[in-house]
């Protein structure tokens, strides 16, 4: 057991976490003990960015424990990590499972367990690591590959174990799979996948939980994307959702929803990576909203000020003000040759550019700074 | 004796607001629209869906605003307007230039579409567009070409709408076009369906090179449906309970309509009207598979069902792919994990529920999850006998736009002939089955 998060009270509602990160693959290419993969299986190699995903992904959430932010107390967090060679260490100082099948299966249902207790819980789960889909989606753990001649023993079907969790008592379940759905065409011929166990197979009563929020990164057939040991696009993206670039106003407060991850989901995407936002990217599935974090102040806007035309940048004094607090202010001194990016709390803002020459002239408009982010053009000329 | 009288505190005077908003096609003022008044800090002071050109936004104090107008496509306008004590004023959101033609306003403003350049990504114009028409009647699929008039070519980004008649059935548009895969959409049924072809924006290798959105006239549904698609469910249910009576209109006219406020029901977990209504839908709507799977999950979302509920919601989902794929891809999503289910619960040992659980898979695995209609690839589904006549280009066309069927190959033929006979075969096993349930 890796439990590291624990202030579980069986009395109470609380969020129960399992992580999952799997970067090391012993069996497949490059990899420690590497046995030659068949087909398309042999393409397959380390990932250094799962293990990254988890740990980033750890510390956001435990950021608004010690803020009470959470609507719900957290009550533990559960990590299983499979690090690459040429991986990055996380959780140094901890002692970690690895993220074979069996581990992630035993881990499964000791969380699971957990969240049978209250219907007012809430569950989440995030699986960062290789995935391949066809019917339906399967994700593969560390041991994956180690007998060639069924390397699928490693791998467990995801659909079909979240489909069963639905029947789970704790009402609001957040599933976000952050892996490939490439289909390998070989695998598709041979249709070993057919053979691919469930954790445990779909419950037939009761339909699906109350508040679901099942969200993968990337449509069928295509691949995840993240950088060499950095946390993926697709889980930069749900942190900046976490930090309040998906939340709204409610109730005296910034609430993040399962519902604003959802419907932010390309915003989020595009925040991290332009190009990363279009509309087949992710897969989501929901059912009713249901609010998890509670901010107490407006969230940050990744503010980018340029210049049109271009060539006003490197002379111009670009400044902002807030409409209402002055206190919220500042600029930049010419010369600088690049869009001045700042993160500022979201607002009604003076936004402007001044000029010493008469060269350029001066602007300034007021404009809405809304969540998750705004680039204004100065209009110099 | 004098009383002294404290003066009543007098209150900060307010002003009215008024927003007005500028579209180029007339229809485009009945697509529902969200407009938000956020103060100075953006906390939100206003929120309210309508429908029209204006709307009126009174009792606004003294302050710095943003007028925030939101469609369903997920495209947004923003304002900043200053009200001073007790002065009116009005803000004017022009939306017109989200679409290059005002002909396909509805779909830039009521569905979902990501208004980006992808610069590089943007493909060249595509000029061997066809259309054509698979319709199922008795448990065929008939396949009819549709007139090329209104599509102006070459197909580029900013797309072209058409418009397609649909009679009350199950009809799917399937377009093809030379070096990429087909593409196919399910056609709302029972009235004229606009459909927006344009190439699509994305990574090439990822995205199919098309994009098609397709919608009905019944605005406040379809808008109920891109929010509930988009996982904008607080805001489906303001819609809902601003707009109720017209949605309620729109269901009795339109039988897909009334599927898109079933699916909402089950989204929220409450059934509402649907206690009998989704009988309704399915006894009364024989060709479409929606109200099936309404019906179907309206009893596996309760927490635990006799023998009766199990036979009657294994026969409304082998009925509903007896009838063909759900209009909505939420509809496919729900057949298909009740589908799975069911076969767990079998043991995997019940014939009839394997046999459908193979034909929607194959459907599942082509799927565009990201379209509110169903979308697909038919290239995956050849073995669904939606094979399409011999000749896709340059071959038979009707007359003045008109529909005519060409010779089949003799293997399509008997691909047809087999996925006939299965149909057949379905819709009997379901009929005999709810003959059965209804003796018992």
């Amino acid at each position: 057991m890796s439990l590291v998060f624990d202030q579980i009270d069986a009395k109470i509602a609380q969020i129960h976490v399992l992580l999952v990160g799997v970067g090391g693959y012993p069996f497949l290419k490059n990899g420690t003990q590497e046995q030659e993969q068949q087909g398309d299986l042999a393409g397959l190699k380390q990932l250094t960015s799962p293990p990254v995903s988890v740990e980033e992904l750890y510390k956001t959430i435990l950021q608004y424990h010690h803020s009470n932010s959470w609507l719900t107390p957290l009550g533990s967090i559960d990590v299983l990590i499979s690090t690459a060679p040429q991986g990055k260490e996380v959780f140094s100082g901890k002692k970690i499972e690895t993220a074979t099948r069996k581990n992630i299966k035993n881990a499964y249902f000791r969380w699971k367990k957990l969240c049978e207790e209250q219907e007012d819980s809430v569950a989440i789960f995030y699986f960062a690591g290789h995935g391949l889909a066809k019917d339906q989606h399967y994700l593969l753990a560390e041991d994956f590959g180690e007998n060639p001649y069924d390397p699928w023993e490693g791998a467990f079907a995801f659909d079909h174990t979240r489909k069963a969790f639905h029947k789970t008592k704790a009402k609001t379940q957040v599933f976000l799979v952050d892996a490939c759905r490439e289909v390998s065409s070989e695998s598709l011929e041979a249709d070993v996948t057919s053979s691919i166990a469930p954790f445990e197979p779909p419950k037939y009563t009761g339909g699906e939980c109350a508040f679901d929020l099942t969200l993968k990164a990337t449509a069928n057939n295509e691949k995840a994307f993240g950088k060499k040991n950095e946390a993926s696009v697709f889980c930069q993206a749900i942190m900046h959702g976490l930090n309040g670039k998906a939340s709204e106003d409610e109730d005296d407060g910034w609430i993040i929803s399962t519902s604003l991850l959802s419907s932010k989901i390309y915003k989020l995407l595009r925040l991290v990576h332009p190009k990363q936002g279009y509309k087949q990217r992710c897969t989501i599935a929901h059912t009713d909203n249901a609010n998890l974090l509670k901010l107490p102040n407006p969230p940050s806007v990744k503010l980018t000020m340029e210049c049109d035309p271009d060539l006003a940048l490197s002379m111009a004094e670009l400044y902002y003000e807030h409409a209402d607090k002055n206190t919220i202010s500042g600029n930049r001194l010419p010369p600088e040759n690049t869009p001045w990016e700042i993160d500022v709390e979201g607002g009604i803002y003076k936004l402007g550019a001044r000029f010493q020459s008469k060269q350029f002239k001066n602007y300034q408009k007021t404009r809405p700074v809304y969540p998750p982010s705004l680039t204004a053009k100065m209009k110099c000329q | 004796m004098t009383t002294a009288t404290r003066a009543p505190e007098r209150a900060q005077p307010t002003a009215k607001l008024k927003v007005e908003v500028v579209t180029h096609h007339r229809t485009s003022h009945d697509i529902p629209k969200l407009v938000e008044l956020l103060d100075a800090k953006l906390k939100k002071i206003r929120s309210e869906w309508f429908v029209g050109r204006t709307i009126q936004l009174d009792d606004i104090e003294p302050g710095y605003y943003i007028v925030r107008l939101s469609l369903t496509s997920t495209v947004n306008k923003d304002e900043v307007v200053e009200i001073k004590k007790g002065k009116n004023e009005s803000v004017t959101l022009d939306i017109s230039g989200f679409s290059n033609m005002e002909v396909n306003e509805w779909a830039y403003f009521s569905k979902s579409f990501l208004l980006r350049d992808w610069g590089t990504q943007t493909r060249g114009g595509v000029r061997d567009v066809r259309l054509g028409l698979w319709s199922m009647s008795d448990g065929r699929w008939n396949y009819s070409y549709l007139p090329q008039s209104q599509l102006r070519l070459p197909l580029d980004k900013n797309g072209e709408t058409v418009e397609i008649p649909t009679g009350n059935g199950m009809h799917i548009l399937e377009v093809t076009a030379r070096n990429m895969p087909k593409r196919s959409v399910c056609l709302p049924a029972g009235q004229p369906v606009l459909a927006l072809i344009r190439l699509s924006e994305g990574p090439r290798d990822v995205v199919h090179p098309l994009e098609i959105v397709v919608s009905t006239r019944n605005w406040n549904c379809e808008a109920l449906l891109s929010l509930i698609t988009a996982g904008s469910i607080n805001e489906a249910r303001k819609l809902y309970n601003t707009k109720e009576a017209a949605i309620i209109q729109e269901v009795e006219k339109s039988a897909t309509a009334a599927a898109i406020v079933g699916y909402f029901f089950l989204k929220i977990g409450t059934l509402g009207y649907l206690v009998d209504g989704a009988r309704f839908m399915a006894d009364n709507y024989p060709w479409m598979p929606d109200g099936c799977v309404i019906h179907a999950w309206q009893f596996m979302q309760q927490e635990e069902q006799s023998a009766a509920d199990i036979a009657l919601i294994t026969n409304r989902l082998v009925e509903a792919v007896g009838r063909g794929v759900p209009f909505y891809t939420e509809g496919l999503r729900l057949l298909y994990d009740g589908l799975v289910k069911l076969s767990y619960f079998y043991n995997k040992r019940n014939t009839r529920v394997q046999r459908a659980l193979a034909i929607v898979e194959k459907y599942v695995s082509g799927t565009d999850w990201s379209n509110d209609s169903t979308t697909f690839s038919v290239d995956t589904l050849d073995d669904h006998n939606m094979t399409p006549p011999r000749e896709r280009f340059g071959g038979t066309r009707g007359r003045g736009g008109g529909a005519q069927r060409v010779e089949e190959t003799a293997r399509e033929r008997e691909a047809r002939q087999r996925r006939e006979v299965e149909l057949t075969q379905f819709a009997k096993e379901s009929a005999n089955q709810k003959l059965m349930e209804r003796n018992a």
